[in-house]
């Protein structure tokens, strides 16, 4: 889509000037489309600055013609031409280059507090937001991919109580298994202050992530921030609320005491459930686990409706050397009700029998 | 068709007809194969019987086979273990249009940039034999021993990153292994995850 964009604009090299790019608006419908222009702003300038001044009566042309007009010009007109049409063929390759190095996700980091209360904890949000069919790994990235890593720098003797993680999508490209995130993932960092605050605390946060639409590409964020000392936790605010709202919806629910039972058969891990209620029944179940090496990640799980109970088939490696004594991951049972569809995302960690 | 087309057929059709392996584990034996490598000529994993045989699925434009090729350490291996009698095939399974399927004079010509050291570089364009071996990444690593074995499958190494500067630190599976296979003693890792760019079948 780059390339189709770029070469759609037209380079005015008019007599005696320095030579301008013209863009013909393409339709901009998403942000996709959107995120490729600025990046194509971007080069039109570099270009635009770098392209060498000459006359040959190349006015308003495109760049096919420009490169006909070699054939009309001569000698010194045709040499300077053919250094700019060179100059310009470069820097068009390079400027595509550049252009593929544009990330097309964006990460913000927003402290969900205006000030620091000693011995009180606050939360930290740091948002993914991607553009269309771009997409990151969770922490347990599936058979490819790369998990997104934060590495925080905190003051002394600050410490992170909790993180919380969206629960991910399964994604199958050929045949390849992945556990993604797409359009938004909202991680959530609890962090603890000790009893003694200095009055200015500097926070920072280096994060790295793969993101990958067919092809991949690394992405990092240094990101920093300043939070004063205060008497009194923050109000929550309407925005927060907003964010928080759309954060939650993603988490898994944590359900250490799921009421089921966990066997390990020739090669697959039997979960058995009781079901919610005689109402409501599994219509769909996946699992996403925290341990890598253990789970076949591309066999799907697969439901055993009994008549006590629900069987949530979930298929093991055969390359597995030890197996794990519980089934610890993210858990997602979505039950036909009949108000609709439900959907449950808990971290189980249920033991074996 | 001459007798030695007959045979990369057949072999080629038992691999067809494997689909995409999931199941096997080390100590199995290897799937064979023959593929042709950048200039055309056949390579047939029995061939190599008798001698350790390194598996390399790559693809130059993946920034996971970027990091290992920038820093220059999978040449290195690649040099060091070919100087030791050890066959090293790297193989690309990407299908045709998609990112790594190049022509074999961009092979060369990025085979040579990279000082790359590998035994041939085998073209796997309808990744028949990646799915064979179930790779899933590049790098995706496979070590055959002398027997036709599979005795390591898995990552290059054990820090799941991009960046160069991480080399130095990770702990490099594949010399780890070699170097106690040639020393025959037990190869303590024979297995790890593998991590890299999804293979582009």
């Amino acid at each position: 889509m780059l390339s189709t964009f770029f070469m759609k604009d037209t380079l005015d090299f008019s007599p005696g000037t320095e030579s301008k790019a013209v863009r013909q608006q393409p339709g901009m419908t998403d942000s996709k489309q959107l995120s490729d222009v600025t990046a194509h702003n971007d080069n039109v300038v570099e270009i635009s600055a770098a392209t060498q001044t000459f006359s040959c009566g190349t006015t308003g042309q495109e760049l096919s013609l420009h490169l006909l007009s070699l054939l009309n010009c001569s000698g010194q007109r045709k040499a300077a031409i053919f250094r700019s049409t060179s100059l310009t063929l470069l820097l068009l390759v390079g400027s595509q280059l550049i252009a593929s190095e544009q990330s097309y996700i964006s990460v913000d980091v927003i402290p969900l507090t205006e000030s620091v209360v000693p011995g009180e904890a606050f939360d930290i949000a740091v948002i993914f937001s991607m553009a269309e069919d771009w997409h990151t790994y969770w922490q347990n990235p599936g058979e490819a991919g790369m998990p997104s890593s934060f590495e925080w720098t905190l003051p002394d003797n600050f410490t992170i109580i909790m993180r919380q993680d969206p629960t991910p999508r399964r994604h199958m490209e050929e045949g390849i298994t992945t556990f993604i995130h797409e359009e938004e993932a909202i991680y959530l960092f609890s962090i603890e202050a000790p009893d003694d605050v200095a009055d200015t605390n500097d926070f920072a946060v280096d994060i790295q992530w793969l993101e990958c639409k067919s092809l991949c590409r690394p992405g990092s964020s240094q990101q920093h921030f300043t939070l004063e000392k205060g008497t009194s936790p923050t109000p929550a605010k309407e925005k927060w609320e907003s964010l928080l709202a759309r954060a939650e919806k993603h988490f898994p629910l944590i359900d250490l005491e799921l009421s089921g039972t966990l066997v390990k058969k020739v090669d697959h891990f039997e979960l058995s459930l009781k079901p919610a209620s005689r109402t409501n029944k599994l219509q769909r179940a996946d699992f996403f686990p925290f341990d890598e090496m253990v789970y076949d990640s591309g066999k799907p799980i697969q439901i055993k409706h009994g008549f006590r109970r629900d069987k949530i088939i979930i298929p093991l490696l055969k390359e597995t050397v030890t197996y794990p004594k519980a089934l610890h991951g993210v858990l997602v049972q979505i039950h036909q009700t009949p108000l609709g569809l439900i959907t449950t995302n808990s971290i189980i960690n249920q033991p074996l029998q | 068709m001459r007798p030695k087309h007959i045979m990369i057929s057949i072999l080629t059709l038992l691999i067809a007809i494997t689909g995409f392996s999931r199941d096997f584990k080390v100590g199995q034996t290897a799937p064979v194969f023959s593929l042709i490598d950048a200039n055309g000529k056949a390579h047939e994993l029995q061939q190599y019987r008798g001698k350790y045989v390194v598996l390399e699925w790559v693809n130059y434009d993946c920034p996971f086979v970027k990091k290992h090729y920038d820093s220059g350490k999978m040449q290195q291996l690649q040099a060091t273990y070919t100087g030791r009698d050890v066959i090293w095939l790297s193989i690309n399974s990407s299908a045709p249009g998609n990112q790594g399927n190049f022509t074999s004079k961009e092979i060369k010509r990025r085979a040579k940039a990279h000082g790359a050291a590998f035994s041939a570089y085998l073209i796997d364009s309808d990744g028949k034999v990646g799915k064979a071996y179930g790779a899933r990444t590049t790098p995706h690593m496979f070590i055959v021993d002398p027997q036709g074995q599979i005795v390591y499958a898995g990552g290059a190494d054990n820090i799941r990153s991009t960046k160069v500067e991480d080399i130095g630190k990770a702990k490099n599976y594949i010399a780890a292994a070699l170097d106690e296979a040639l020393a025959g003693q037990p190869i303590t890792n024979s297995i790890s995850k593998a991590y890299g760019c999804s293979v582009k079948y």
